[in-house]
């Protein structure tokens, strides 16, 4: 008898259990699980200014190939689609009714703004991207100077089959360039919501710029003096590129940074890896000597208030080495190292001057972080709101002191 | 079942399980809210008082070997005080329980259960509560202390994962908004620490000399992991951001990237931080079916463990949406513990400790 | 004639016909009685009735192989009637023939002088005499019988327990004890290497079906008299034998006493294996979590009872049980203290990945493909994409039908012919799973998956636990199909719940790592080396704690 109660108490435990998973099953009806079958994905988001005071959303979407192994060199079909609308969330969705599938935008690898709207304000589309929980924090912010439709569609990638590999590459491989940064949503973000210094994109270009013509002779650096689309590249399969930086106050765009102000501003902010510069070579006349440049220690930035004026002394210390070298490098002696040396130091350092006072006067922007230390010398929050950085950067005077170590060249040594 | 008694590394996981959940669940970002970039300071501040409390505290009970605070209530006003007492701790765990159970519940459904019911998620997790705790306390408790050191290195993890992101500069300028303000009106921040309240009932189930070992350790290593979430968040975000309303360490893992393979990686610790969200709620309701047992006599509580899910189903549904949730949680909580764990307590303890001075011939072993 | 016949056919459809009497057999309740047999009867002097008795019990008539062989024994000159009975193909004819028959029916110097018998003088001196008294049985016992293994018997039901095992059981007239001789002699499988439970460096010896060459093993293995082994006779009609072995010097004598106590208290009719024996025995029958270590390889038994646990060995079946058994030895291979530690540790880390691969791989998968996609590195996604493109099925069916696929080949792959079995494995493998990819009927992703999950599941040390895991997987993953990880996160947390709930005969079993009283120095997550273990676990509450001293290699630091 107790064994037929124990069994009906079992029967009754699994009946309950099943009646519940049913019901779980039938009630609630809908899902969280979305297959992975209905999603499409888009690797590319470009926001332009549309007519009407509206935004023309461009997505770029990568159709996989069903077929197991493409040929060598064929790269994977991209789709793109543009849409007119008020916002980006609308105009998300006013695609998704226009796809098949849904769109997902968690691997979205760029964000591409152009410069026409990057220069009326873009802190409403960031912070609407911020909020979302499908973007990745590092996707790439570019300010494109041709539209942002345009930078999309002619990113054609060379040397891989997908196009998300080509955006995350290219990002990546900038660390030993120097000339532009790898900027991610969360940087621009952060640095959008901190009042001690002004965020910054990467500089895109869409179409192929003239290269400009050197005026000045005697500055050797002078093709280095130039933004995205107009790298001299004369036989390419691809027009989109970038190079250099967009340079923010607030939200709105104010400038631009070439190529060797890029440099600058990565050795100013402790990002800087590698880089090459050439100079005039000091043993033999009209002839140049490229020098490759690596950091050695953190820059340091000393800001103090003089009179309620703010003073910054910057010092740098970088390791160089020699690139070029003939068969006069057996005559480098200790001389013409600190020869070379002092030269290096002169050049950069007015360079880098020149460079301050033009974000200090000409964008009154503070990129890089100079009121960060100033930070220390206020002892409350109201203090340092009251001061007002943002309006008080235009009037900084700076020194800077650099410090380079010729270590010796590559394979061929002097 | 409570003839076993619990090591010392079970009472600490207990005590650091529920310092955790309070900093995934947004304390920290509560704290940073009131006093910016000052928080380091405070929450240091904070913690010397906290550390001289729990002296307080120790000295205290020292006077009542093997008693929780139940015994000790009824010690002193009989088994009225002993009932309201129980009552007002039940109240309070199983409310704020489910309120927290509600927050993230809510946090889960916005990241990735977008099309599931609220309804359903919280029966989830009710469900495992209710089956973890017919198992027994001594259960949950092992199982947590399993878990706990998983979880707490997930977390430094996440910490120590996102160096690269630190902005230094975020902990100045020092004083925040103001001394007064970090100091004196910063004193409230000592409800993040309400994971004390477990103190109170701990003596009986451990054994006789590491109570105050216990109390002084899980007390310390709270006010690091607090100090640690602190400082790594004000170092990360700008505090200048008022408008989040999601986990802050959520955000913080979504910066995580180790080259260009392992990104965002927040979907295994929000895994690891659920197992701590159910570990800390199957141990509030344990507690709370112990409390209970104390104070009517019964003696089987299993069919206990039906109503308490029920209650705090019911409850976590009550409010509208997220704000009011967050509502609740900043600001009646705050000072609810104030007047519960920190006044009613101490009264309680300090006038056993008078009455038992001046009256020494009533003994105090009643039941 | 074709028109006859083909009326006749026709009248035969119409017509009425008898019905047909088909084959039909049916079990109803036995018309018989049942006969409760009683046992309990004792052993009478006249030779007639026991032989009557034996006959009834035995269906002597019926039964081909029961012999009973009458003969005349000689004893102090005189002929008395006996008869011997054994069950042919059991006992050894060649023992009967030469040291029970020949001694006893030929006539020879000891059967053929007086009897001797043993009477105590005064002052308590025992002097041998002559007699001429009816001592027949102590003669016998004592001088006539040349048998290593005598025993007398007065209770029929030892006698028929004796028979049954192989003995030899001799009945003379006049006396009302029988002799139980051991002449067993059956033939079984002789000690092999095991077959299931392989290791490289180890010894190759395993159980066998007998329970006495099992002890014998034992025996050698262990090499100290502190090793008792108790004789337990489980199941009314079967009377299995089994042994309960442990050192008592060590072993908790409670744990002991559990142990006989359970064994007991068995109220069953036959037990036929140790698995049956395992079920009985157990605790907790909710779960399918095994609770007792079972192996069929000696070394392994003789560590655990240095380690202080119970070894149960049941006749007829070459595994033994070990209780009690925590999660840590489901976890452990016997090769463990074979191997330096280095080795010994990587292969439990490989272990223990490989336990956590057969639960959680195949929900990982559908949790991250169904909610966390952004997990995935984007190349990874798209490739899963791009294989996933021309399937039909949802991913959660995909993956149940390769699963339930691949256990249905595990379970067919037991029973295939040998000469055709690698065919099948190549055809199985490649073909098949070549031409699913190719008629897109599953993903090339998922076989991987279920591929990897398999391998791991054959790399967990322990049958049963391996069993229970692959079991638990499908809970896993009907879980991370309704909430993703969340789901998978509820699991886990009760999976360990009810793992810290279980007991196995008093000790928790997750006992080394969430222990209830202090543990100093035993080995819980890594294997130490073996000059390190020095304590015995805590949790066994060994009467021996320590199993070696501080220093155990003197040769190193011999002055300590």
């Amino acid at each position: 008898m107790a064994k037929i109660k124990k069994l009906r108490k079992i029967f009754l435990n699994i009946f309950i259990i099943l009646i519940i998973s049913i019901l779980i099953f039938s009630l609630s009806g809908c899902y969280s699980a979305q297959s992975i079958d209905d999603l499409t994905y888009a690797i590319a988001l470009g926001i332009d200014k549309g007519d009407h005071n509206n935004l023309a959303i461009t997505v770029q979407f990568t159709f996989p190939n069903a077929s197991e192994g493409g040929s060598a060199g064929e790269t994977a079909p991209t789709i793109i689609n543009t849409v007119e609308c008020s916002s980006i969330n609308s105009g998300i969705s006013l695609l998704n009714s226009y796809t098949s599938k849904e769109i997902n935008l968690s691997h979205c690898k760029i964000i591409v703004f152009s410069e026409e709207l990057a220069t009326l304000g873009i802190g409403e589309e960031i912070f609407t991207l911020s909020n979302q929980v499908e973007i990745r924090p590092d996707s790439n912010i570019i300010i494109s100077k041709s539209s942002a439709k345009e930078y999309i569609e002619n990113s054609k990638p060379e040397l891989e089959n997908l196009v998300a590999k080509y955006y995350e590459l290219t990002s990546y491989s900038q660390e030993y360039v120097g000339f532009t940064e790898n900027i991610t949503l969360s940087d621009f973000f952060n640095k959008l919501n901190t009042n001690y210094i002004e965020p910054t994109a990467i500089l895109g270009n869409g179409k192929k710029l003239n290269i400009p013509t050197s005026n000045n002779s005697n500055d050797s650096n002078d093709e280095l003096n130039i933004v995205a689309g107009q790298i001299p590249i004369t036989e390419y399969n691809r027009e989109s590129e970038y190079l250099g930086l967009a340079v923010f106050k607030e939200d709105s765009m104010v400038g631009e940074l070439t190529a060797i102000e890029t440099m600058f501003h990565l050795i100013l902010t402790n990002n800087f890896e590698s880089g090459i510069i050439t100079l005039s070579n000091p043993l033999k006349e009209n002839s140049t000597i490229d020098v490759a440049l690596y950091s050695h220690k953190d820059t340091s930035i000393k800001t103090e208030l003089i009179n309620s004026s703010p003073f910054s002394s910057i010092d740098i210390n970088l390791n160089a080495r020699l690139l070029s070298v003939d068969q006069n490098s057996g005559d480098f002696g200790t001389k013409e190292i600190k020869e070379l040396e002092s030269l290096i130091n002169s050049f950069l350092q007015k360079s880098i001057l020149n460079y301050l006072y033009k974000t200090s006067k000409e964008f009154e922007s503070d990129i890089d972080g100079i009121g960060k230390n100033l930070l220390t010398k206020f002892k409350t929050m109201d203090e340092w709101n009251n001061y007002d950085w943002s309006n008080n950067y235009k009037n900084t005077f700076f020194d800077v002191n650099v410090n380079t170590n010729v270590k010796s060249s590559f394979l061929l040594s002097s | 079942m409570d003839n076993t008694k619990l090591g010392n590394f079970e009472a600490i996981a207990l005590i650091l399980i529920i310092t955790i959940n309070h900093i995934i669940l947004n304390f920290s970002k509560t704290i940073i809210s009131r006093t910016g970039s000052g928080s380091a300071l405070n929450i240091l501040f904070v913690g010397i008082l906290l550390l001289l409390f729990v002296e307080l505290l120790l000295f205290l009970f020292k006077h009542f070997p093997k008693l929780d605070i139940l015994d000790i209530s009824e010690y002193l006003g009989g088994k009225t005080l002993k009932i309201i007492t129980g009552i007002l701790f039940i109240g309070y765990y199983i409310v704020f329980a489910s309120i927290l159970l509600r927050s993230f519940s809510e946090n889960l459904k916005i990241i990735y259960l977008d099309k599931l019911p609220i309804t359903i998620i919280i029966i989830i997790f009710i469900i495992a509560i209710t089956y973890a705790n017919k198992l027994g306390f001594s259960v949950i408790s092992k199982v947590n202390m399993l878990f706990l050191p998983i979880i707490a290195f997930c977390m430094l993890f996440v910490f120590l994962a996102n160096i690269k992101n630190y902005n230094l500069s975020g902990i100045f300028p020092l004083l925040g908004n103001g001394a007064q303000s970090t100091f004196i009106l910063g004193l409230s921040n000592l409800f993040a620490f309400s994971s004390i309240s477990i103190l109170y009932f701990l003596p009986p189930l451990v054994k006789d000399n590491s109570f105050r070992k216990i109390a002084r350790i899980s007390t310390i290593l709270s006010i690091i992991l607090f100090f640690l979430g602190i400082f790594a968040f004000l170092c990360l975000f700008s505090f200048l951001r008022n408008s989040e309303e999601i986990m802050a360490l959520y955000l913080a893992s979504r910066y995580i990237e180790f080259g260009r393979f392992f990104q965002r990686l927040d979907a295994v610790f929000l895994l690891i931080w659920t197992i701590g969200v159910i570990s800390y709620l199957c141990i509030i309701t344990s507690l709370s079916i112990n409390i209970f047992k104390k104070i009517s006599n019964i003696t089987n509580s299993k069919a206990l463990v039906y109503c308490l899910a029920g209650i705090i189903y019911i409850i976590s549904l009550i409010p509208k949406n997220i704000s009011q949730t967050n509502y609740i949680e900043i600001n009646i909580f705050k000072y609810i513990v104030f007047i519960l764990i920190l006044g009613y307590s101490l009264f309680i303890l300090i006038f056993a400790n008078i009455r038992k001075r001046l009256g020494g011939g009533k003994n105090k072993k009643t039941s | 004639m074709n028109f006859n016949k083909f009326k006749q056919s026709i009248f035969n459809l119409i017509n009425y016909t008898p019905p047909k009497n088909s084959y039909n057999f049916n079990l109803n309740n036995s018309t018989s009685k049942n006969i409760i047999s009683n046992t309990n009867k004792k052993i009478s002097a006249s030779l007639k009735e026991n032989k009557n008795y034996i006959d009834f019990k035995y269906n002597t008539l019926i039964n081909s192989d029961i012999i009973i062989r009458d003969f005349k024994l000689v004893a102090g000159g005189k002929l008395y009637p006996a008869f011997i009975i054994y069950i042919d193909g059991m006992a050894d004819s060649t023992l009967i023939n030469d040291f029970i028959l020949e001694p006893l029916m030929l006539r020879n110097r000891a059967n053929m002088h007086k009897f001797h018998c043993l009477r105590t003088k005064n002052k308590g001196k025992k002097v041998l005499v002559e007699k001429h008294s009816n001592n027949l049985s102590f003669e016998i016992e004592q001088s006539l019988l040349p048998q290593n293994a005598l025993e007398k018997e007065t209770d029929f039901s030892n006698i028929f327990n004796a028979i049954n095992m192989g003995n030899c059981i001799l009945f003379v007239d006049t006396l009302s004890v029988a002799f139980n001789l051991d002449v067993k002699g059956f033939k079984q499988r002789s000690v092999d290497s095991p077959n299931n439970e392989i290791v490289i460096k180890g010894p190759q010896e395993a159980f066998v079906e007998s329970i006495r060459v099992n002890t014998s093993l034992l025996r050698r293995a262990t090499n100290t008299e502190n090793l008792v082994i108790e004789n337990v006779s489980v199941g009314k009609l079967s009377n299995t034998a089994c042994a309960i072995c442990y050192l008592k010097n060590i072993a908790n004598t409670e744990l002991i006493a559990e142990v006989r106590y359970r064994l007991n208290n068995l109220d069953i009719d036959s037990l036929l294996s140790t698995g049956q024996l395992e079920q009985l025995i157990c605790e907790d029958t909710k779960y399918s979590i095994p609770q007792l270590l079972s192996t069929e390889r000696p070394d392994k038994a003789a560590k655990n009872l240095f380690g202080g646990r119970v070894v149960v060995l049941v006749n007829g079946n070459p595994y033994c049980l070990i209780m009690p058994a925590t999660i840590s030895d489901f976890i452990s291979s016997p090769e463990d203290t074979n191997l330096k530690p280095v080795f010994a540790n990587f292969l439990k880390f490989l272990r223990l990945l490989s336990i956590a691969i057969t639960l959680l791989l195949p929900a990982a998968y559908i949790a991250i493909v169904g909610f966390h996609q952004e997990l995935l590195p984007t190349e990874l996604l798209f490739s899963i994409l791009a294989s996933r493109e021309n399937v039909p099925f949802p991913v959660i069916f995909e993956l149940l039908v390769m699963e339930i696929s691949f256990e249905l080949i595990r379970e067919a792959g037991l029973r295939v012919p040998s000469p055709i079995g690698p065919t099948i494995g190549i055809v199985g493998a490649l073909v098949l799973g070549q031409a699913a990819v190719s008629a897109s009927i599953v993903s090339p992703f998922l076989i991987i998956i279920v591929a990897i999950t398999g391998i791991a599941s054959f790399a967990i040390p322990d049958f049963s636990f391996g069993f229970h895991i692959r079991i638990t997987r499908f809970i896993f993953i009907f879980l991370a199909y309704l909430a993703g990880f969340l789901g998978i996160a509820i699991g886990l947390y009760i999976y360990f719940a009810i793992l810290c709930s279980i007991k196995s005969f008093g000790v928790l079993y997750m006992s080394p790592y969430a222990p209830n009283t202090k543990t100093a120095k035993t080995n819980n997550f890594f294997v130490l080396p073996t000059w390190m273990q020095e304590v015995r676990h805590a949790f066994l509450h060994p009467k021996k704690a320590k199993a070696q001293n501080n220093i155990s290699m003197k040769w190193r630091h011999p002055n300590g």
